[in-house]
């Protein structure tokens, strides 16, 4: 009885969120896909209700169940009732449902089995690791545990990396008040459903863009590669802001290619939980609005106007920097720096000397073979072998990885955060490797498939 | 279909060649490889040389040569040079899904380690929480021993370095599990005791003003103001 009651505990901590993500995300943006809103109602709804316990703490509100639930319930229910219908795109004749005999020869039930293995492996080890890893001990997992204990915020100046954005520690808070006592097991659930949703994302978008032999290759190429693997099962942040990140620079793609302003709000909604998720989160938000402002100038087609462009950025970088400034005004009332001590002025031979140590492990990190399989080696393959340039999104997502490597390079080379690189170089790949498996997966289309159809044409 | 078995085979069995010239025959490589590839960890997932010294991946890069150089030849010489490339990108997915099947065996066999399967029994929480310094245990220990005390504020002394792993590791690691005890300083005021860790003097070590000694092992101990006793 008592397990049964938990896993309804378990099922509400996960349902809601989903529940008031999707309705969100459906406000903002009616006509998005349903895939889309699926996918990020997991990381909407959790950020939001993070937000709003945030909110409460700092206006010192009591921190219990009902202060934090029922406002945000009705929210929900009333974003439901108010709905307006999506399109209803009918199903055509030949893509109805059928039920087919199982083909053993086919590739895709494998990798539906790969798949399921994978997630199997990921549930599990996130219940039997339960919170043993550095980081999440030292202050992500230790910092949810005080704010239970204490009910409040009083101590947060006293907290361990005081500057850290608070969205999961308080995500791991809310699911153990729902529940009512600390449990190293429900601090742990919501890993796992991050990496579901960056799948989901990864997946719907592949649809939409490739060949469906395509994306499922690019699903296979995802699971396959460890490090995300290992990370979905461990309290680490950055599976979480790999899908926040991912998915703005995805719906910014979408965006301009619908020609869907709104489809920016939910963009820039993504953005802004990357902000709130991770530190580095604030600078990836400009390496967003860069690529967009790119896209729009130099990839698109069409005459570029400025004012729109302008209008649509505003509309992207709102809840971003909403986010950042609340955080900032907090922790400045809490006597504390966003980036403290992170940033020094180098001497340009040092500076060498570290971007020379920097590209050495950079190419460790790319092509050490467990963290992400042949994924970076596929990825230069294909770079070398196609003309990756012609096709408007690969150029996109390749100035994207482009974009990323810059920005770690200059983190690491020329601030104080030189130090710690070469323990968190792969984990900073992680937070972009999602465009690589995307890129590859293009590749394949365009150059593999392509080129197979091609052939059978002309055989034809 | 049969094109991409033709090609798939090729490159496995380039890779099983490449393995049993390493010294690893097929079964061997079946046994062995699965087994360097469970070393995981936040910050990097690392591949384990065999036995022998040799790196599964220096396998995988000479098996992805040779396969190219066959699919290459071989296209060259049925005049369907144009399809080479894709064939070795092809090739490339084939290498990429055996070492995935070889990683999927080693978490199989990582889980049934950490599974006692027949009673369903988890055994990894004890592996990652024993050893010489049992970190969680240690902590429920303390927590048993001052109940019903379940917020005090300690002052943790030792005569060890917290600045280096496996003490670095412990010291977080203890105080996660103890809080609401909390003895990294986060909430103000004054200390209701002092947690002492390996301590080599433990009856000078002891302040004046803390009366009631629990001693947890030769070194270490708890020390508490006066009226905080639980016993009393």
């Amino acid at each position: 009885m008592e397990l049964v009651l938990k896993l309804m505990i378990l099922g509400f901590c996960v349902g809601f969120p989903c529940f008031l993500g999707y309705t969100v995300v459906r406000a903002i943006c009616p006509h998005i896909r349903s895939a889309w809103s699926a996918g990020l109602s997991f990381c909407v709804g959790s950020g939001l209700i993070t937000f709003w316990i945030f909110v409460l703490g700092m206006l010192k509100a009591p921190l219990t169940i009902a202060v934090i639930n029922w406002p945000l319930l009705a929210l929900a229910a009333m974003l439901f009732i108010l709905r307006r219908p999506g399109r209803v795109v009918a199903l055509e004749h030949n893509k109805r449902v059928r039920f087919c005999k199982l083909n053993m020869l086919d590739f895709r039930i494998w990798i539906s089995g790969a798949v399921f293995l994978t997630l199997l492996f990921v549930v599990i080890e996130a219940g039997a690791l339960q919170t043993y890893v550095w980081d999440s001990l030292s202050y992500i997992a230790f910092n949810a545990k005080v704010i239970f204990f204490e009910r409040s915020f009083q101590y947060n100046a006293n907290l361990p990396h005081p500057s850290s954005p608070m969205g999961i520690p308080l995500l791991q808070f809310w699911f153990n008040l729902n529940l009512g006592y600390w449990s190293e097991y429900f601090i742990q659930a919501p890993f796992p459903i991050y990496f579901i949703s960056l799948l989901w994302v990864v997946w719907s978008f592949l649809k939409e863009h490739v060949s469906d032999r395509a994306a499922w290759i690019g699903i296979f190429l995802l699971i396959a590669a460890n490090l995300p693997v290992y990370h979905a099962a461990i309290g680490y942040m950055d599976v979480a802001l790999s899908l926040c990140l991912c998915s703005s620079i995805l719906l910014v793609f979408e965006a301009v290619e619908k020609r869907d302003d709104r489809l920016f709000g939910v963009a820039g909604l993504c953005a802004g939980l990357g902000v709130w998720t991770k530190l580095e989160g604030a600078a990836f938000v400009l390496i967003v609005a860069v690529l967009y402002a790119v896209l729009e100038c130099g990839l698109k087609k069409e005459r570029f106007k400025l004012r729109s462009m302008l209008k649509r950025l505003v509309f992207f970088g709102a809840i971003p920097v909403l986010v950042f400034a609340v955080q900032w005004v907090y922790k400045k009332d809490l006597g504390l720096l966003l980036f403290a001590g992170r940033f020094g002025l180098l001497g340009f031979g040092e500076a060498m000397f570290r971007l020379k140590l920097f590209v050495l492990k950079a190419t460790e990190s790319m092509f050490l073979p467990l963290n992400w399989n042949v994924n970076w080696l596929m990825w230069v393959a294909g770079l070398m072998l196609t003309p990756f340039y012609k096709n408007k999104l690969s150029a996109y997502l390749c100035l994207g990885i482009f974009f990323f490597w810059a920005a770690w390079s200059g983190c690491f080379v020329l601030t104080n955060n030189f130090q710690f690189m070469n323990a968190v170089l792969s984990r900073a790949i992680l937070q972009f490797f999602p465009l690589v498996v995307l890129m590859n997966a293009i590749c394949f289309d365009q150059f593999v498939f392509h080129e197979q159809k091609k052939t059978k044409d002309n055989a034809g | 279909m049969m094109k991409f078995l033709k090609l798939a085979f090729i490159y496995i069995f380039c890779f099983f060649a490449v393995a049993w010239v390493c010294g690893y025959p097929f079964g061997e490589a079946l046994k062995t490889i699965p087994e360097t590839m469970v070393a995981a960890s936040p910050n990097k997932v690392r591949l384990a040389p065999l036995p022998n010294g040799v790196n599964p991946f220096f396998i995988l890069i000479v098996s992805f040569l040779l396969g190219s150089l066959i699919v290459i030849v071989s296209a060259a010489l049925n005049q369907e040079r144009q399809e080479a490339l894709q064939r070795c990108l092809v090739g490339m997915v084939v290498l990429h899904s055996l070492f995935a099947g070889f990683q999927y065996a080693g978490l199989v066999s990582d889980l049934d380690k950490d599974f006692d399967m027949r009673g369903w029994h988890l055994v990894k929480v004890g592996n990652y929480f024993s050893g010489p310094q049992n970190p969680k245990i240690l902590a429920e220990q303390i927590k048993i021993m001052v109940f019903p005390r379940t917020r005090l504020k300690l002052d943790f002394r030792s005569d060890l370095s917290f600045e280096r792993d496996p003490n670095f590791y412990l010291l977080r690691s203890l105080s996660y599990h103890l809080y609401p005890i909390d003895i990294r300083n986060i909430r103000p005021g004054e200390f209701d005791g002092a947690l002492l860790m390996g301590v080599a003097d433990l009856a000078s070590a002891v302040p004046s003003e803390y009366q009631y000694v629990f001693p947890l092992g030769r070194n270490d101990a708890i020390a508490l103001k006066e009226g905080l006793d639980s016993r009393r």
